[in-house]
């Protein structure tokens, strides 16, 4: 068996470097390939180095990649799949990528993006026990693939009993703060924010996770920062009353002071300050410098259209994922109200892995969008995105449908106003494309 | 003219966009000059009055938030069943149509008492993954005229004994694994497992709701201006197109 894994291996290894050679991924493949001749060929693999793991539902990908620069540039050895390859297959490529042919990863920190429901499939295994986990938040995504909230959490919470490992939580998510519960309770790292300026008492998204674990009556809020994210209680037991190891007390413009400390963005989106409360709090953890934590916030650009800027014919245009309710809402809430003539383009598809039920998009907060001069739809259900918009209120003779991505950006470059394009997942990359190759062209 | 509409435990029964159905029915409304008004109701509020509503909508949701709302509106079941006797409209989707039957068996096998409305009941498989989701296809007689009506079904629960479905399946799963048959209709009540939300593609339908509304409550005939209907209509030739070709029908 130990020969014929390690011919697995080899095998795996040359398949990554062709696809390589060929301007190929070979993100996913690989893996697929090594788990078809051997479905356990994950315990083979010997890992010596600290597993951290980033899960939840938005900014895994972003908050992975920051890790693994602030680990990389202290000094560390970082075995990462950073192009957010995140399930089974993916994970795979990942470790076999970075093996011995005998299946020995050797590093100092192992930091592996993985989609919440892999991670009972994969951290159950003795080889790849973790030694922290980082549970951002939990939203709605992609229900039909996902399946509900509550049946992952549960899942969780069960791998958590039973493989318990310090964990580094997202205090002010109801749903994430449960999974603590089940954990040693020293072992629980909880971040969150005190009220802002921005902060507000009547919740104007959708909601999850609404209910008391413990006694199933209606949480309290004190405040809101954004869709369920906030300061909550249970009226009866106290549950979410948690001491927060990592409380950020202020944010002015780019700079944010956590415990006392002054920290400094590129985004300062509230979404992405949540990202770096748990980050400052892995930093904690492990004794890294606050400096080079502080660099990597105020530099960090990723390439994979995550807030990412064009310059195209002297426009600048925005390109963001928005892939369920929250993450749309808090990419719209950041560019209304900018006084600028501007227009929107919206991605959608409805391709397996974007989730093949488009009816969240109706939990979108659509109202107000008047100050958009005009809205394009585009992707293989722009028409449902349109009839949304427009039972929402906007002026129907503004918005223009046109399925094809690359025929709607074409359309939306006419104009000189100020672009926003917003995709979900599976055309990401390809309106992505689309730009950089329109920003080569025009210079 | 106006339109008085009353949404079920919002905050809890709101799955997949359901709630967007109010916001089509307001829009359609609104384009034709008829005043909606919408209340809420939800637990630990004052008891609505159900008779005062010409249309009555509740969504679904998780088991777990099923199991609380289904604690609380059975202290309504003699309203509930006395407003059906007098004409209001129900639209009830996925959650809120299994409520109205005898009983929900959940995913983990507790039983929840239904309102008993209706004759049918639902029982989920204990495997959580076995659910049937996709874009689905019914055909449904509204007016005198049979209509392709479209959605996406998402359901764990198999209901069983629907007398008058609301529609025959042309594609996709409907009231239990590969079913003739999709939800309940009478004449005053729609069930269904269609999500999209149900009447985005669906502008047709919405329509007969509104007009059957009106017409009982002013108690004459009404006329509904037709309106540009032309998203609506491509996005509901687009899932046509995709899944009949598909299935070779």
């Amino acid at each position: 068996m130990v020969f014929f894994n390690i011919l697995i291996i080899i095998y795996t290894k040359t398949l990554i470097f062709i696809l390589k050679l060929l301007g190929k991924k070979a993100g996913t493949y690989p893996g697929r390939i090594a788990l078809k001749l051997n479905k356990n060929i994950r315990d083979f693999i010997k890992i010596k180095g600290n597993i951290i793991v980033v899960t939840g539902t938005n900014g895994k990908t972003t908050t992975t990649n920051m890790i693994y620069s602030i680990l990389e540039k202290s000094g560390y050895k970082v075995v990462s799949n950073k192009e957010g390859n995140n399930i089974g297959w993916g994970i795979t490529t990942t470790l076999i990528k970075n093996c011995s042919i005998t299946g020995k990863i050797k590093c100092d920190y192992l930091v592996l993006e993985t989609d919440e429901h892999w991670v009972p499939i994969i951290y159950s295994r003795p080889n790849m026990k973790i030694d922290t986990l980082i549970i951002l938040n939990f939203f709605r995504d992609q229900l039909d693939r996902a399946g509900e909230i509550e049946t992952l959490v549960l899942k969780l919470e069960k791998f958590i009993e039973k493989h318990k490992c310090k964990l580094i939580l997202n205090g002010d998510d109801p749903n994430v703060v449960r999974i603590g519960l089940k954990n040693l309770k020293k072992n629980n790292f909880y971040y969150g924010m005190s009220k802002l300026d921005s902060s507000y008492e009547i919740s104007h998204d959708k909601m999850e996770g609404i209910f008391c674990p413990k006694c199933k009556i209606k949480l309290r809020y004190n405040y809101y920062q954004y869709s369920h994210i906030g300061s909550f209680k249970c009226p009866k037991c106290g549950y979410g009353n948690n001491k927060l190891t990592t409380k950020l007390t202020k944010i002015e413009n780019n700079q944010f002071i956590v415990n006392k400390e002054t920290y400094e963005t590129n985004n300062a989106n509230l979404y992405n300050i949540y990202n770096l409360l748990s980050i400052i709090t892995l930093s904690k953890i492990y004794n890294l410098d606050k400096n080079i934590v502080n660099e990597v916030f105020k530099t960090f650009k990723v390439n994979n259209g995550r807030h990412q800027i064009f310059k195209i014919n002297n426009n600048e245009c925005i390109l963001n994922l928005g892939k369920n309710p929250t993450g749309v809402n808090v990419v719209l809430r950041s560019i209304k109200h900018t006084n600028e003539n501007k227009e929107l383009l919206i991605v959608l598809n409805d391709y397996v892995n974007d989730g093949k039920d488009i009816s969240w998009i109706w939990d979108i907060d659509l109202k107000n969008m008047d100050e958009f001069k005009r809205v394009i739809c585009t992707g293989t259900r722009a028409f449902d995105l349109a009839i949304a918009i427009k039972c929402f209120g906007y002026d129907t003779d503004n918005i223009i449908v046109e399925e094809n991505i690359e025929k709607a950006i074409d359309i939306m470059m006419k104009t000189k106003n100020k672009k926003y394009l917003i995709s979900n997942y599976s055309p990401l990359i390809r309106t992505k494309e689309y730009l950089e190759k329109l920003e080569r062209g025009s210079k | 003219m106006n339109l008085n509409i009353l949404c079920l435990y919002p905050n809890i029964m709101d799955l997949y966009g359901d709630n967007g159905n109010i916001e089509i029915l307001k829009y359609r409304c609104n384009k034709r000059n008829i005043e909606v008004n919408i209340d809420t109701y939800t637990i630990n509020q004052e008891e609505p009055q159900f008779s005062k509503y010409d249309l009555i909508f509740l969504g679904g949701g998780s088991d777990k938030e099923q199991r609380v709302v289904a604690k609380d509106i059975l202290k309504y079941k003699k309203q509930i069943e006395n407003s059906i006797k007098k004409g209001t409209f129900y639209l009830l989707i996925c959650g809120g149509f299994q409520l109205f039957g005898k009983y929900y068996k959940d995913s983990e096998g507790n039983i929840l008492e239904g309102l008993g409305i209706f004759n049918y009941y639902t029982e989920s498989s204990l495997n959580k993954q076995k659910r049937c989701i996709g874009n689905i296809i019914i055909e449904s007689k509204i007016n005198e005229e049979t209509l392709k009506i479209v959605g996406f079904e998402n359901h764990g629960g198999q209901t069983f004994d629907v007398e008058t479905p609301f529609g025959k399946v042309i594609y996709g799963n409907g009231n239990k694994f590969e079913d003739q048959n999709e939800g309940i209709m009478i004449k005053n009540v729609i069930g269904t497992y269609l999500h999209g939300p149900l009447l985005s593609k669906n502008p047709e339908l919405t329509d007969y709701i509104i007009k059957y509304c009106l017409e009982r409550k002013y108690n004459k005939s009404i006329f509904l201006k037709e309106l540009d209907d032309t998203f609506e209509n491509q996005a509901k030739k687009e899932i046509l197109n995709r899944l009949l070709t598909k299935a070779n029908v």
